[in-house]
């Protein structure tokens, strides 16, 4: 598993369908990780959408060094963090939040973690600190190695480990004995 | 939530408006920067001539407005910074302080190829004095004036402002710049013209 470097490498040859798979498996995570950040699953579409375009504006910008994935999230954070920073002194209540919270239909959230126990733990991480949480959702819900978050969040190695071993410490103190054998 | 195909369409449409505006980006800066930059090369062109120095011929590659000035300083050409010259021929000695005849004689100067290495200087010591004229000395005609003779020997000495000083040498018709190590043949025209000039005529 390439984590679509494969995919990528077609797409700059001129398929246009490996692009539709690059959104197909990486559309809704990077939404639900946006989300962390903005706490608006609109907006997270909306900036997942910018970053998408941004692999598609600057098409030599990823040097294949890192999994398309994490490159793709490292897009994604810093629209986000643009995003925040643009509408941090306006606070507004989207309409949209409102009409999600009546709708009917599954959450994001609800798609993406058909595991109960991953819906645990998802709903202790809003106890954690920003950082923990998306250092958490990295690793956690994402399969990303240590590295690879370090690289999304922009932190070192070291940075990453003690971020998960102390937000696991907190977990552990949330869900009990569930919370052990997490990480 | 969109669809799959929304957002594939919302995707190419914001990457087209990307690359739609880019390039009309381009375009404006290439409208408003080749004329500016066509200017500059203009007027450096225009204005460059003048301002660096012009190149020459001569092997050391000293730009030609360098060389004139130290052929000024070294030879003649400073008309305006020359205040006296003195012409001996080791026994009697005249004084030119006269702007007009100092002109004239450093524009005669001027007109001397002088540039070819000194190699038949008459090797004299530092306290050898021209010797006098004998024929005219035999004449009686010493003091006020120098008689020339084809084989006299005469020192002239160009006193700058600042007191530096250029010494020449006149010896029969071969004109030696003692300072600059350069010598000159004189044509016998050229010799009529310069020493009436010197007072020697």
């Amino acid at each position: 598993m390439d984590n679509g470097a494969s995919s990528y490498r077609r797409y700059l040859s001129g398929d246009e369908e490996a692009f539709h798979e690059i959104v197909k498996e990486y559309f809704d995570n990077l939404v639900f990780f946006i989300c962390r950040y903005v706490h608006d699953v609109t907006i997270a579409e909306d900036l997942a959408i910018d970053a998408f375009t941004a692999l598609v504006v600057h098409k030599h910008r990823y040097n294949f060094s890192v999994s398309l994935k994490t490159y793709l999230f490292m897009i994604g954070r810093s629209r986000a963090l643009d995003y925040i920073k643009r509408h941090s002194k306006i606070r507004t209540v989207e309409l949209s939040e409102v009409a999600e919270v009546a709708s009917d239909e599954p959450s994001l959230e609800e798609m993406l973690l058909a595991d109960t126990r991953k819906r645990a733990v998802n709903a202790a991480l809003a106890q954690l600190n920003a950082e923990m949480r998306l250092a958490i959702h990295l690793v956690y819900f994402e399969d990303m190695s240590a590295d690879e978050a370090a690289k999304v969040l922009k932190k070192n190695r070291k940075q990453v480990y003690n971020l998960l071993y102390r937000a696991k410490k907190q977990l552990h103190t949330i869900l009990g004995e569930e919370g052990e054998s997490i990480l | 939530m969109r669809s799959f195909d929304e957002r594939i369409a919302e995707i190419n449409r914001r990457s087209d408006a990307i690359l739609q505006r880019r390039k009309q980006q381009k375009k404006r800066f290439l409208t408003a920067c080749v004329p500016l930059a066509l200017c500059l090369v203009v007027c450096s062109a225009w204005v460059l001539p003048s301002i660096m120095p012009t190149r020459s011929n001569d092997p050391s590659g000293m730009p030609e407005s360098v060389l004139d000035s130290d052929s000024q300083h070294s030879h003649t050409g400073m008309g305006a910074a020359v205040v006296k010259i003195q012409v001996s021929n080791g026994d009697t000695t005249q004084t030119h302080t006269d702007a007009a005849t100092i002109q004239a004689i450093m524009a005669q100067f001027d007109l001397l190829d002088i540039n070819s290495p000194l190699y038949d200087l008459p090797v004299r010591g530092e306290d050898d004095e021209i010797e006098p004229d004998k024929s005219a000395s035999a004449n009686g005609t010493t003091g006020g004036h120098i008689y020339h003779s084809t084989t006299a020997q005469y020192a002239i000495t160009v006193t700058m402002e600042k007191g530096a000083s250029v010494e020449y040498r006149l010896v029969g018709t071969m004109l030696y710049n003692k300072t600059a190590g350069t010598s000159s043949q004189l044509t016998q025209e050229q010799l009529q013209r310069l020493l009436p000039l010197l007072g020697i005529a």
